[in-house]
């Protein structure tokens, strides 16, 4: 029977590990076959129970320190998995601008999509789009990710301390840094680590994350958020426990104009149903009862379409940013729940700055396909 | 538990400095967990706790290895293919054991070449500061 300390302590670092669930779940499980072997194996010599178990919890360490450990070896199958993950994101965006982009002339079979919050739409009238992302961005972040964007022509370390490297890339990159050497430590990483590294034609978004590998060393997994202008390198497991909730008011993505066919034949149906100019309820049952199921298919038809293009949106978006670090693929970070057109979104902060970022890429997708319409 | 021989060690100068139940400096020991985590499982397969005590015991308690540190070593030792688990069942438990593979093997061989090496470098340089002057 496992202690509710163990218990504890295994469900702190199962919710803190980036990997997936079936990964948990074996280093659970033996972890759990360690604790009860060494349990065994100190009481049958004497130790109390008690004692016992404070000693193999101690042994277990700190739980945020053995994530350090075990997301270091998720972080090079992750390297990995990022490049197919890139690829599908390609043929994803690819797909959802085809999506998002007018139907073809003479295919009546063109998935069709009607704002339910926008009837001005089956007047043929695009609708006015509105911004994506409720949350205001912040200019002093935006600041931060555009020098990190920046390419240097050549970067060159020669066996200068992590510490070094660190304010060499401040320089560099002349944005506000602060390091959170508390946690780093505790992951084990020496600022006096030598690094050496040789770059030409990088980013520095590139240069950092290469610093950070080789000054983390093998165990620690460091990385870095943005927060009102100040780049904060820390751990990846002090990362995922700072999350914020932001609200993403999507209902632009999702209106557009109908196909004119099904316009036409919405127009048509609802004449029969509500006769000329007629609308509401009081005059539904006098319609021709066909038309009336056709509504209904046609509203059904509809429906679906919304549901799909929703769902169609959240799987851009969990592929698109940080693909691991959503509860959904294993990860502990981000959430993602829809009320409404509204996308409420848990995630740190660099994600979410991804995030709105994504979307504005969408919107403005979304636009040129309106204006090549409307042209 | 066991209690490990308290045996006064020479230092430089003659003087007694450490007893043989000083821990390992953790820096001296990280650079060959590797090695010594491929040599316990180079006699036969074991689990975690098993390799835990085996490397406790061969240092006379000395190398308090944690069961954080091996954890993360034997995954990413598989990972790497230089080891591989299978498991079993334990009553209701389930038991992860390791064995080592062929790629294992030449990695220890090709560490155990590297790690004489190193200790013969040092040694040597350690003899004649050591000499009595």
């Amino acid at each position: 029977m496992i202690s509710p300390e163990f218990d504890k302590f295994l469900e702190h670092l199962g919710g803190c590990l980036r990997l997936s669930q079936s990964q948990r779940d074996v280093i659970r499980t033996e972890l759990e076959d360690h604790f009860e072997s060494q349990l065994a194996d100190l009481t049958s010599g004497g130790m109390s129970s008690h004692d016992a178990m404070t000693k193999v919890l101690d042994e277990f360490g700190d739980a945020a320190e053995l994530v350090g450990r075990f997301s270091q070896i998720g972080r090079k199958r992750r390297w990995f998995m990022r490049s197919a993950i890139a690829a599908s994101i390609v043929v994803t965006a690819t797909l959802v601008t085809s999506f998002l982009m007018p139907p073809q002339p003479g295919n009546p079979f063109t998935p069709g999509f009607i704002n339910a919050a926008s009837p001005s739409g089956l007047d043929g009238v695009p609708s006015v789009p509105v911004p994506v992302a409720v949350a205001t961005p912040n200019p002093n972040d935006d600041e931060v990710h555009a020098a990190l964007g920046k390419n240097v022509s050549e970067v060159k370390l020669d066996d200068v301390t992590f510490a070094d490297a660190l304010s060499y890339f401040q320089e560099l990159a002349v944005i506000n840094i602060v390091v959170d050497w508390e946690a780093l430590e505790l992951e084990g990483v020496d600022s006096d680590k030598q690094v050496s590294l040789k770059l030409k034609n990088v980013s520095l978004s590139r240069t950092l994350e290469l610093v950070l590998e080789i000054g983390g060393g093998p165990f620690a997994d460091l990385g870095y958020q943005v927060d009102d202008g100040v780049l904060r390198v820390t751990t990846q497991s002090e990362i995922c426990k700072r999350t914020e909730v932001r609200l993403y008011n999507c209902a632009s993505l999702f209106e557009r104009e109908n196909p004119r066919w099904l316009e036409d034949e919405v127009k048509r149906v609802v004449m029969n149903v509500y006769g000329p100019g007629g609308s509401g309820a009081t005059n539904y049952k006098a319609g021709h009862p066909s038309d009336r199921v056709r509504l209904e298919a046609m509203s059904d038809l509809l429906e679906v379409a919304g549901r799909r293009r929703v769902e169609e949106l959240c799987r851009v978006i969990q592929s698109s940013v940080d693909p691991d670090s959503w509860r959904e693929s294993g990860g502990s970070a981000g959430s993602l729940t829809i009320f409404d057109d509204v996308f409420v979104i848990v995630q740190t902060a660099d994600n979410h700055d991804a995030i709105g970022r994504l979307l504005d890429k969408l919107n403005s997708v979304r636009l040129a396909g309106d204006l090549a319409r409307s042209g | 538990m066991k209690t490990a021989t308290k045996t006064r060690i020479p230092g430089p100068d003659g003087e007694q400095h450490m007893d043989s139940s000083t821990k390992f400096d953790p820096n001296l020991v990280r650079g060959s967990l590797d090695l010594v985590v491929l040599a316990t499982l180079a006699d036969g397969e074991k689990y975690g706790y098993l390799i835990l005590k085996r490397l406790r015991d061969a240092s006379r308690e000395r190398h308090d290895i944690q069961a954080g540190t091996l954890y993360p070593i034997l995954h990413r030792l598989e990972h790497d293919g230089a080891i591989r688990g299978r498991w079993e069942d334990v009553g209701e438990r389930r038991r992860k054991w390791y064995s080592v593979t062929e790629k294992g093997r030449q990695s220890l061989q090709e560490q155990a070449g590297l790690w004489h090496a190193f200790a013969d470098y040092v040694n040597a340089v350690l003899a004649p500061a050591l000499r009595p002057t």
